[in-house]
């Protein structure tokens, strides 16, 4: 029997009531939006302990290379493997220009008091990210951009998952796990552990601050970019101007998780991503952007220093 | 040198009076605009320059103000029949509603400090977006689509009307930043802009003096927030509570220099002029045009404009 076509379009009653499928599902979906939001907060977590800045532009760098990936993609073909070689440009590319970014612009900056600082740094990035949405704007157009891979979904006990979900997962605990150990294994990850410890007692050593800082800028925005290409690869759309609301959602990660800590902005994207799916699915879908400032207001009341501290 | 000083700010006070009567009605409503970024400059200042708090979410009073206001005109305008009495009574409702609302979030607010509140701030505009534009609220607040003054009311008003509005708000606020920096709570905010520690060493209540300032700078942003309904007669949370528009006040005020009297209004002019001028001329430019400018800021002087010609007035000194 044929539907009418006015009951086709019409959204199935999702929270009329409560199926543990449902539950599983979105469940899912938030962890891999809250891995999502892990990475990018990262990047943002080693810029503010590291170089001291609150870089307004994160977002911004993130819909860069989602729209980069886009364009990449489209002249690449081959689906999966196209989508696999963009890493490989948009990665390296986003490391040197996030390198140029904090020698031309922060680092004459970088030697002012610490009130002065947080101001200039406002100014300079949210006049970045003025001027990257109006580049974006500009070569790629305004309508929103979204990649589909073509990858069958896995399903299991009746539980349907896009294939992308486990992509997202491994790429997610990738990034987390290299960067964990970029900064345990290697003479400059320690530099910057021991920078975001005492920058004074740091420089004392010998540790060439700025350089370090450099090289933490370019590994924050390379971060934001390979946040904004598993953003992409689930088929999220990107559209010019999603910088800044991604940009606070990184904040708030970072201030729940803790700043400078890896595990913090792990547990904080988590925390974000799946208290969102949830009250998405189980509330009302148009509340779910509300509970960032909830989270914030929470946290902050309870532990200050975020959910992760000694 | 305090006499010539008011003396130059009554003409610049009387001109503004001057031009509003003589000035073609395009730039009355380019005035208009200034003075109401102005305001909202002043009122991000008492928090920005003199207390060292940075407040990103000024806006949120902005559009709290302006929403308040034309509601209660709306609620109003079959009971009260006189005009004056309408726009008084819905005036200080929006303050009343400011003041309590900053009152209420600064018990929350206050807890954290420097980079803390910045992000916290920031992440309210968002939420009183959601909230102004949510279905339930949408029958009081118009949703989506905004709200706007009822015909029968704003049919009263021509724009001289709002032009001395908006001139009476921005004099206010300036006599208010005055007052404020010039007593001992602008010594309290000084102190504790330099050392929040040392000046509760010295027995300064932190908490009262910040909700204070809190109170007052959000006050004056419900004032220019006021002026803004009256004159457009229409916004909606797009306009209000959007975070691309919450940093313009704080952009201006720091253009000009902050913790001035005079910083904000510079930046208020400069800011409108060239904006109005981009928008005409090259709208597709308009944001990364700016963005430059801010980069400039930024990099060139933490003080602003003010800070950059007393630097460049010192020197010339020095060569003499």
């Amino acid at each position: 029997m044929a539907e009418k076509p006015s009951e086709r379009h019409l959204p199935p009653p999702l929270n009329l009531m409560f199926s543990p499928l449902l539950f599983v599902e979105s469940l899912i979906d938030g962890l891999v939006l809250g891995g999502i939001y892990a990475v990018i907060a990262l990047g943002l977590s080693l810029i503010y302990s590291v170089a001291g800045v609150l870089n307004i532009s994160h977002g911004d760098w993130v819909m860069l290379s989602g729209m980069t990936a886009f364009v990449l993609f489209s002249s690449l073909g081959s689906q999966p493997l196209g989508y696999l070689q963009s890493y490989l440009v948009v990665a390296p590319l986003f490391f040197a220009t996030g390198l140029l970014f904090y020698l031309g612009l922060i680092k004459p900056v970088s030697k002012r008091p610490k009130q002065e600082l947080l101001i200039s740094c406002i100014l300079i990035t949210l006049g970045v990210s003025f001027v990257l949405q109006d580049i974006a704007a500009t070569s790629f157009g305004t309508l929103p951009k979204s990649i589909y891979l073509g990858l069958n979904p896995i399903t299991f006990v009746g539980i349907s998952i896009p294939f992308f979900r486990f992509a997202t997962f491994i790429l997610v605990v990738a990034a987390t796990l290299s960067i964990w150990l970029f900064l345990k294994r290697t003479m400059t990850g320690r530099a910057m552990r021991a920078i975001t410890y005492n920058v004074e007692v740091a420089s004392f050593l010998g540790i060439p601050i700025t350089r370090v800082a450099a090289i933490t800028f370019g590994l924050g925005t390379m971060l934001a970019a390979v946040g904004g290409l598993i953003y992409l690869g689930n088929g999220f759309p990107i559209t010019p101007f999603i910088g800044i609301s991604i940009t606070v959602k990184a904040l708030t990660v970072l201030v729940v998780g803790g700043a400078g800590k890896l595990i913090g902005s792990l547990v904080g994207g988590l925390v974000l991503g799946l208290s969102e799916t949830l009250t998405g699915v189980f509330i009302s879908y148009y509340w779910s952007p509300a509970i960032a400032i909830v989270l914030l207001l929470v946290v902050l009341m309870v532990r200050p220093t975020g959910l992760v501290s000694e | 040198m305090d006499k010539r000083l008011a003396f130059l700010w009554g003409i610049v006070l009387w001109s503004a009076v001057l031009l509003g009567f003589f000035s073609p009605p395009y730039y009355q409503s380019l005035l208009i605009f200034l003075f109401i970024y102005g305001t909202l400059a002043l009122s991000y200042d008492i928090m920005g320059g003199l207390l060292g708090y940075m407040n990103l979410g000024i806006i949120i009073f902005y559009g709290v103000g302006a929403y308040v206001f034309a509601l209660t005109i709306n609620y109003l305008h079959s009971f009260l029949s006189e005009l004056a009495v309408l726009f008084i009574a819905a005036a200080s409702s929006s303050v009343a509603v400011c003041a309590l609302v900053s009152l209420t979030l600064s018990y929350p607010l206050f807890r954290v400090k420097g980079f803390y509140f910045a992000v916290i701030t920031l992440g309210l505009i968002g939420f009183v977006n959601l909230l102004v534009s949510s279905p339930e609220l949408s029958p009081l607040t118009g949703g989506f689509s905004g709200i706007s003054i009822k015909s029968q009311v704003t049919q009263y008003g021509s724009q001289l009307v709002s032009y001395f509005l908006a001139l009476a708000v921005i004099t206010i606020g300036a006599v208010v930043y005055v007052l404020v920096k010039n007593s001992s709570l602008g010594l309290f905010f000084s102190c504790i802009k330099e050392d929040e520690e040392a000046s509760e060493c010295t027995g300064i209540n932190l908490f009262r003096v910040k909700q204070t300032a809190f109170i007052i700078s959000s006050v004056l942003a419900g004032l220019a927030g006021v002026v803004y309904m009256w004159s457009q007669t229409y916004t909606n949370p797009r306009f209000v509570f959007s975070i691309d528009f919450a940093f313009l006040p704080i952009t201006m005020a720091l253009l000009g220099g902050s913790g001035t009297l005079v910083g904000s209004f510079i930046g208020a002019a400069i800011f409108t002029v060239v904006y109005q001028l981009l928008i005409i001329n090259m709208p597709s430019l308009t944001k990364s045009v700016i963005g430059l400018v801010l980069i400039g800021v930024g990099l060139g002087a933490s003080h602003g404009l003010i800070g950059l010609s007393r630097k460049v007035f010192s020197r010339l000194q020095n060569i003499s």
